[in-house]
Protein backbone atom coordinates (compact mmCIF):
# COMPACT_ATOMS: atom_id res chain seq x y z
CA UNK A 1 0.00 0.00 0.00
CA UNK A 2 2.87 2.15 0.94
CA UNK A 3 4.40 1.92 -2.48
CA UNK A 4 0.55 3.58 -4.03
CA UNK A 5 1.02 6.63 -2.24
CA UNK A 6 2.88 9.44 -4.03
CA UNK A 7 5.84 10.81 -2.43
CA UNK A 8 4.43 14.25 -2.64
CA UNK A 9 2.36 16.28 -0.17
CA UNK A 10 -1.05 18.18 -0.97
CA UNK A 11 -2.24 20.50 1.18
CA UNK A 12 -1.23 18.47 4.34
CA UNK A 13 -2.53 15.04 2.68
CA UNK A 14 -1.16 11.94 0.55
CA UNK A 15 -2.68 11.52 -2.79
CA UNK A 16 -2.90 7.79 -3.54
CA UNK A 17 -1.91 7.11 -7.38
CA UNK A 18 -3.38 3.89 -7.26
CA UNK A 19 -6.37 1.92 -5.49
CA UNK A 20 -5.89 0.64 -1.94
CA UNK A 21 -4.46 -3.08 -2.94
CA UNK A 22 -6.46 -5.99 -3.09
CA UNK A 23 -8.82 -4.89 -5.70
CA UNK A 24 -10.31 -7.96 -7.54
CA UNK A 25 -11.48 -5.90 -10.75
CA UNK A 26 -9.57 -2.38 -11.84
CA UNK A 27 -10.74 -1.11 -14.93
CA UNK A 28 -8.57 2.23 -15.87
CA UNK A 29 -9.77 4.15 -18.60
CA UNK A 30 -7.02 6.84 -18.48
CA UNK A 31 -4.29 3.81 -18.94
CA UNK A 32 -4.51 3.41 -22.56
CA UNK A 33 -2.65 0.54 -22.48
CA UNK A 34 -5.52 -2.03 -21.62
CA UNK A 35 -7.60 -0.71 -24.37
CA UNK A 36 -7.56 -2.06 -27.74
CA UNK A 37 -9.22 -0.34 -30.37
CA UNK A 38 -10.91 -0.69 -33.84
CA UNK A 39 -10.83 2.99 -35.05
CA UNK A 40 -12.08 4.16 -32.02
CA UNK A 41 -14.36 1.38 -31.21
CA UNK A 42 -13.06 -0.60 -28.21
CA UNK A 43 -12.77 -4.10 -28.72
CA UNK A 44 -11.44 -5.14 -25.69
CA UNK A 45 -11.01 -3.08 -22.16
CA UNK A 46 -8.39 -5.04 -19.38
CA UNK A 47 -8.44 -5.01 -15.85
CA UNK A 48 -4.92 -4.03 -14.34
CA UNK A 49 -5.58 -6.55 -11.08
CA UNK A 50 -3.60 -9.65 -10.79
CA UNK A 51 -6.98 -11.39 -12.26
CA UNK A 52 -6.46 -9.58 -15.57
CA UNK A 53 -10.21 -9.88 -16.33
CA UNK A 54 -11.00 -9.16 -19.90
CA UNK A 55 -14.12 -7.15 -21.15
CA UNK A 56 -15.01 -7.66 -24.97
CA UNK A 57 -17.27 -6.57 -27.35
CA UNK A 58 -17.03 -8.29 -30.75
CA UNK A 59 -19.99 -6.72 -32.59
CA UNK A 60 -19.36 -3.75 -33.96
CA UNK A 61 -22.43 -1.84 -33.15
CA UNK A 62 -21.77 -2.46 -29.59
CA UNK A 63 -18.71 -0.92 -28.86
CA UNK A 64 -17.96 1.73 -27.09
CA UNK A 65 -15.62 4.60 -28.24
CA UNK A 66 -12.22 5.29 -26.13
CA UNK A 67 -9.95 8.00 -26.98
CA UNK A 68 -12.89 10.94 -28.06
CA UNK A 69 -13.16 12.45 -24.73
CA UNK A 70 -11.35 12.92 -21.96
CA UNK A 71 -12.20 13.98 -18.21
CA UNK A 72 -9.13 15.96 -16.32
CA UNK A 73 -7.13 15.39 -19.50
CA UNK A 74 -7.14 11.92 -18.99
CA UNK A 75 -8.69 9.57 -21.27
CA UNK A 76 -12.46 7.82 -20.68
CA UNK A 77 -14.80 5.78 -22.33
CA UNK A 78 -17.97 6.99 -24.04
CA UNK A 79 -21.09 4.50 -23.92
CA UNK A 80 -24.26 4.95 -25.83
CA UNK A 81 -27.19 3.15 -24.73
CA UNK A 82 -26.87 0.15 -26.27
CA UNK A 83 -23.09 -0.31 -26.00
CA UNK A 84 -21.45 -2.66 -23.61
CA UNK A 85 -18.51 -4.55 -22.99
CA UNK A 86 -18.87 -8.14 -20.81
CA UNK A 87 -16.08 -10.00 -18.90
CA UNK A 88 -15.00 -13.54 -20.87
CA UNK A 89 -14.90 -14.77 -16.96
CA UNK A 90 -17.14 -17.29 -15.86
CA UNK A 91 -20.25 -15.75 -14.65
CA UNK A 92 -19.55 -17.27 -10.99
CA UNK A 93 -16.67 -15.36 -10.47
CA UNK A 94 -19.16 -12.16 -10.47
CA UNK A 95 -20.95 -14.27 -7.69
CA UNK A 96 -19.75 -12.33 -4.84
CA UNK A 97 -21.53 -9.64 -5.62
CA UNK A 98 -24.76 -10.83 -5.16
CA UNK A 99 -24.19 -13.72 -2.90
CA UNK A 100 -23.92 -12.15 0.60
CA UNK A 101 -19.80 -11.80 0.51
CA UNK A 102 -19.12 -8.17 1.43
CA UNK A 103 -17.69 -6.17 -1.42
CA UNK A 104 -16.90 -2.47 -2.07
CA UNK A 105 -17.31 -0.69 -5.38
CA UNK A 106 -15.89 2.62 -6.75
CA UNK A 107 -17.11 4.14 -9.78
CA UNK A 108 -16.15 7.44 -12.04
CA UNK A 109 -18.61 8.53 -14.51
CA UNK A 110 -21.24 10.95 -15.58
CA UNK A 111 -24.41 10.43 -18.01
CA UNK A 112 -25.62 12.45 -20.52
CA UNK A 113 -29.12 12.37 -19.65
CA UNK A 114 -31.09 11.98 -16.42
CA UNK A 115 -33.39 8.33 -18.53
CA UNK A 116 -32.67 5.04 -16.53
CA UNK A 117 -29.37 3.34 -17.26
CA UNK A 118 -27.22 0.35 -16.50
CA UNK A 119 -23.76 0.53 -15.58
CA UNK A 120 -23.39 -2.69 -14.69
CA UNK A 121 -24.79 -5.54 -14.20
CA UNK A 122 -24.52 -9.43 -13.27
CA UNK A 123 -28.26 -10.69 -13.66
CA UNK A 124 -30.16 -9.24 -16.23
CA UNK A 125 -31.88 -6.43 -14.74
CA UNK A 126 -35.30 -8.95 -13.93
CA UNK A 127 -36.15 -9.63 -10.62
CA UNK A 128 -36.30 -13.57 -11.62
CA UNK A 129 -33.10 -13.50 -11.95
CA UNK A 130 -30.12 -13.72 -9.35
CA UNK A 131 -27.38 -11.05 -9.60
CA UNK A 132 -26.51 -7.81 -8.34
CA UNK A 133 -27.00 -4.66 -10.71
CA UNK A 134 -25.79 -1.08 -10.63
CA UNK A 135 -28.56 1.68 -12.23
CA UNK A 136 -29.36 5.21 -12.96
CA UNK A 137 -33.10 5.77 -12.78
CA UNK A 138 -35.16 8.56 -13.87
CA UNK A 139 -34.48 11.29 -12.87
CA UNK A 140 -31.67 11.53 -10.47
CA UNK A 141 -30.77 8.76 -8.82
CA UNK A 142 -28.72 5.59 -8.42
CA UNK A 143 -29.67 1.99 -7.13
CA UNK A 144 -28.07 -0.51 -5.55
CA UNK A 145 -29.97 -3.84 -6.28
CA UNK A 146 -29.07 -7.36 -5.45
CA UNK A 147 -31.53 -10.14 -6.83
CA UNK A 148 -32.11 -13.83 -5.90
CA UNK A 149 -34.35 -15.13 -8.21
CA UNK A 150 -37.76 -14.05 -6.51
CA UNK A 151 -39.71 -11.90 -8.55
CA UNK A 152 -40.41 -8.92 -6.59
CA UNK A 153 -38.28 -9.53 -3.85
CA UNK A 154 -34.27 -8.40 -3.92
CA UNK A 155 -32.22 -8.80 -0.95
CA UNK A 156 -30.71 -5.60 -1.42
CA UNK A 157 -32.50 -2.52 -3.15
CA UNK A 158 -30.99 0.99 -2.27
CA UNK A 159 -32.58 3.96 -4.29
CA UNK A 160 -30.72 7.25 -3.71
CA UNK A 161 -32.60 10.45 -4.53
CA UNK A 162 -31.66 13.59 -5.76
CA UNK A 163 -28.22 12.98 -6.54
CA UNK A 164 -27.64 13.68 -11.02
CA UNK A 165 -24.39 12.51 -12.71
CA UNK A 166 -26.19 14.15 -15.60
CA UNK A 167 -23.18 16.31 -16.97
CA UNK A 168 -21.37 15.88 -13.75
CA UNK A 169 -18.52 14.00 -13.55
CA UNK A 170 -18.34 11.82 -10.43
CA UNK A 171 -17.09 9.24 -7.96
CA UNK A 172 -19.28 6.79 -6.30
CA UNK A 173 -18.78 4.60 -3.40
CA UNK A 174 -21.17 1.20 -3.03
CA UNK A 175 -20.79 -0.29 -0.04
CA UNK A 176 -22.23 -3.99 0.10
CA UNK A 177 -23.28 -6.18 2.78
CA UNK A 178 -26.25 -7.81 0.92
CA UNK A 179 -26.78 -10.68 4.33
CA UNK A 180 -26.63 -7.90 6.97
CA UNK A 181 -29.12 -8.40 9.67
CA UNK A 182 -29.63 -4.80 9.76
CA UNK A 183 -31.69 -4.10 6.07
CA UNK A 184 -30.21 -0.37 6.07
CA UNK A 185 -26.60 -1.78 6.70
CA UNK A 186 -26.88 -3.91 3.38
CA UNK A 187 -26.67 -0.92 0.65
CA UNK A 188 -24.11 2.09 1.61
CA UNK A 189 -23.77 4.76 -1.37
CA UNK A 190 -21.97 7.72 -1.03
CA UNK A 191 -21.66 10.47 -3.58
CA UNK A 192 -17.74 11.70 -3.43
CA UNK A 193 -17.08 11.65 0.12
CA UNK A 194 -20.47 12.79 1.10
CA UNK A 195 -22.29 10.76 4.06
CA UNK A 196 -24.06 7.37 2.85
CA UNK A 197 -26.73 6.88 1.68
CA UNK A 198 -28.67 3.55 3.59
CA UNK A 199 -32.35 3.17 2.07
CA UNK A 200 -32.26 -0.24 1.67
CA UNK A 201 -35.18 -2.02 3.86
CA UNK A 202 -35.37 -5.09 1.51
CA UNK A 203 -34.08 -8.31 4.16
CA UNK A 204 -35.00 -10.85 1.63
CA UNK A 205 -32.22 -14.09 1.57
CA UNK A 206 -29.47 -13.39 -0.87
CA UNK A 207 -28.76 -16.24 -3.23
CA UNK A 208 -25.68 -18.16 -3.39
CA UNK A 209 -26.55 -19.61 -6.63
CA UNK A 210 -24.32 -18.39 -10.17
CA UNK A 211 -25.52 -14.85 -11.11
CA UNK A 212 -27.58 -15.32 -14.55
CA UNK A 213 -24.52 -13.70 -16.79
CA UNK A 214 -20.83 -12.99 -16.47
CA UNK A 215 -20.32 -8.96 -15.13
CA UNK A 216 -21.37 -6.41 -17.91
CA UNK A 217 -20.25 -3.08 -18.05
CA UNK A 218 -22.30 -0.43 -19.88
CA UNK A 219 -25.77 -2.74 -20.26
CA UNK A 220 -27.72 -5.37 -19.06
CA UNK A 221 -28.28 -7.84 -21.63
CA UNK A 222 -26.30 -7.13 -25.47
CA UNK A 223 -29.03 -4.81 -27.65
CA UNK A 224 -30.96 -4.19 -24.96
CA UNK A 225 -30.83 -0.40 -25.83
CA UNK A 226 -31.23 0.28 -21.76
CA UNK A 227 -27.60 0.90 -21.29
CA UNK A 228 -25.46 3.50 -19.74
CA UNK A 229 -24.89 6.77 -22.02
CA UNK A 230 -21.95 8.91 -21.06
CA UNK A 231 -18.35 8.77 -19.74
CA UNK A 232 -17.01 5.81 -17.69
CA UNK A 233 -13.60 6.29 -16.56
CA UNK A 234 -13.11 4.19 -14.20
CA UNK A 235 -14.17 1.22 -11.77
CA UNK A 236 -12.79 -0.41 -9.00
CA UNK A 237 -14.26 -3.80 -7.16
CA UNK A 238 -13.41 -5.34 -4.18
CA UNK A 239 -14.62 -8.55 -2.56
CA UNK A 240 -14.31 -6.95 1.15
CA UNK A 241 -15.98 -4.37 2.61
CA UNK A 242 -12.75 -2.25 2.98
CA UNK A 243 -12.40 -0.02 5.99
CA UNK A 244 -13.03 3.84 6.68
CA UNK A 245 -9.57 4.77 5.84
CA UNK A 246 -9.11 2.84 2.78
CA UNK A 247 -12.39 4.05 1.40
CA UNK A 248 -11.52 7.88 1.85
CA UNK A 249 -7.84 6.77 0.49
CA UNK A 250 -9.59 5.59 -2.56
CA UNK A 251 -11.83 8.38 -3.06
CA UNK A 252 -8.57 10.79 -2.62
CA UNK A 253 -7.57 9.26 -5.53
CA UNK A 254 -10.34 9.38 -7.70
CA UNK A 255 -10.88 12.85 -6.66
CA UNK A 256 -7.17 14.25 -7.67
CA UNK A 257 -7.16 11.78 -10.41
CA UNK A 258 -10.47 13.36 -12.30
CA UNK A 259 -10.55 16.44 -10.69
CA UNK A 260 -13.66 15.74 -9.31
CA UNK B 1 -27.98 4.27 -36.92
CA UNK B 2 -31.75 3.18 -37.80
CA UNK B 3 -33.20 0.20 -37.63
CA UNK B 4 -34.19 -2.39 -40.16
CA UNK B 5 -36.53 -5.38 -40.33
CA UNK B 6 -35.67 -9.27 -42.58
CA UNK B 7 -38.54 -11.11 -42.60
CA UNK B 8 -36.79 -14.05 -41.19
CA UNK B 9 -33.07 -14.41 -39.62
CA UNK B 10 -31.79 -16.57 -42.37
CA UNK B 11 -32.67 -13.31 -44.21
CA UNK B 12 -30.95 -11.49 -41.83
CA UNK B 13 -28.05 -13.83 -41.53
CA UNK B 14 -27.72 -13.83 -45.60
CA UNK B 15 -27.14 -9.90 -45.61
CA UNK B 16 -25.34 -9.68 -42.06
CA UNK B 17 -22.62 -12.37 -43.49
CA UNK B 18 -22.10 -10.56 -47.12
CA UNK B 19 -21.70 -7.43 -44.80
CA UNK B 20 -18.82 -9.09 -42.68
CA UNK B 21 -17.23 -10.25 -45.46
CA UNK B 22 -17.58 -6.53 -47.22
CA UNK B 23 -15.80 -4.78 -43.51
CA UNK B 24 -12.85 -7.80 -44.24
CA UNK B 25 -14.36 -9.20 -40.47
CA UNK B 26 -12.30 -10.78 -38.31
CA UNK B 27 -11.11 -7.53 -37.38
CA UNK B 28 -7.70 -7.58 -35.45
CA UNK B 29 -7.58 -4.11 -33.42
CA UNK B 30 -4.76 -2.54 -31.89
CA UNK B 31 -3.30 -1.38 -28.81
CA UNK B 32 -4.60 2.30 -28.21
CA UNK B 33 -1.45 3.18 -26.81
CA UNK B 34 0.84 1.73 -28.96
CA UNK B 35 -0.58 1.31 -32.19
CA UNK B 36 -0.25 -1.86 -32.51
CA UNK B 37 -2.13 -5.05 -33.83
CA UNK B 38 -2.95 -6.81 -30.64
CA UNK B 39 -3.49 -10.90 -32.43
CA UNK B 40 -4.66 -11.64 -28.42
CA UNK B 41 -7.20 -9.50 -27.93
CA UNK B 42 -10.99 -9.90 -29.22
CA UNK B 43 -11.57 -9.34 -32.43
CA UNK B 44 -14.11 -7.25 -34.36
CA UNK B 45 -16.09 -10.56 -35.88
CA UNK B 46 -19.67 -9.43 -36.09
CA UNK B 47 -21.97 -6.27 -37.26
CA UNK B 48 -24.87 -6.30 -35.69
CA UNK B 49 -27.30 -8.53 -33.89
CA UNK B 50 -30.78 -9.10 -35.17
CA UNK B 51 -33.97 -9.40 -32.97
CA UNK B 52 -36.96 -10.89 -32.78
CA UNK B 53 -39.77 -8.32 -32.10
CA UNK B 54 -43.65 -8.93 -33.57
CA UNK B 55 -42.57 -11.72 -36.03
CA UNK B 56 -40.01 -9.87 -37.78
CA UNK B 57 -35.94 -9.50 -37.18
CA UNK B 58 -35.05 -6.11 -36.43
CA UNK B 59 -31.32 -4.36 -36.12
CA UNK B 60 -30.02 -1.24 -35.91
CA UNK B 61 -27.61 -0.46 -38.84
CA UNK B 62 -25.97 2.61 -39.82
CA UNK B 63 -27.26 4.51 -43.05
CA UNK B 64 -23.87 3.60 -45.33
CA UNK B 65 -24.80 0.05 -44.79
CA UNK B 66 -28.49 0.30 -45.33
CA UNK B 67 -28.76 -0.20 -49.07
CA UNK B 68 -31.89 -1.99 -49.89
CA UNK B 69 -33.08 -2.52 -46.74
CA UNK B 70 -36.45 -2.40 -44.91
CA UNK B 71 -36.28 0.55 -42.07
CA UNK B 72 -39.34 0.43 -39.74
CA UNK B 73 -40.72 3.45 -38.98
CA UNK B 74 -41.35 3.08 -35.17
CA UNK B 75 -39.11 2.14 -32.31
CA UNK B 76 -38.81 -0.80 -31.12
CA UNK B 77 -40.15 -1.28 -27.49
CA UNK B 78 -37.21 -2.40 -25.55
CA UNK B 79 -37.20 -4.39 -22.53
CA UNK B 80 -36.76 -2.94 -18.90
Amino acid sequence: MILGILASQISGHLTATSPVAGYKLWLDGADTSKITLSGSAVTQWTDKSANAYTFTQGTSTYRPTSGLNTQNGKNILDFDYNRNLQSTAAASTWNFLHNGTEHTIFFAVDSNTNGDMNLMNTNQATTQEKGFYIWQGNPNYISHVVTNGTSGNPSVANNTANYSLTLNFTYVTIIGKPSNATAANRSDVRFKQGSAVKNNTATTAVSTANCAQSLMIGDYLQGAGVGWTGKIGEIIIYDSALSSADILTNQQYLAAKWNV
Amino acid sequence: MKWYQWQSIEDFDLWHNALCLQLGYPITPVNQSTGLPDDNAQKVVRYCDARLVDGVYIAQVEDIYADGLTMIDYIPALPK
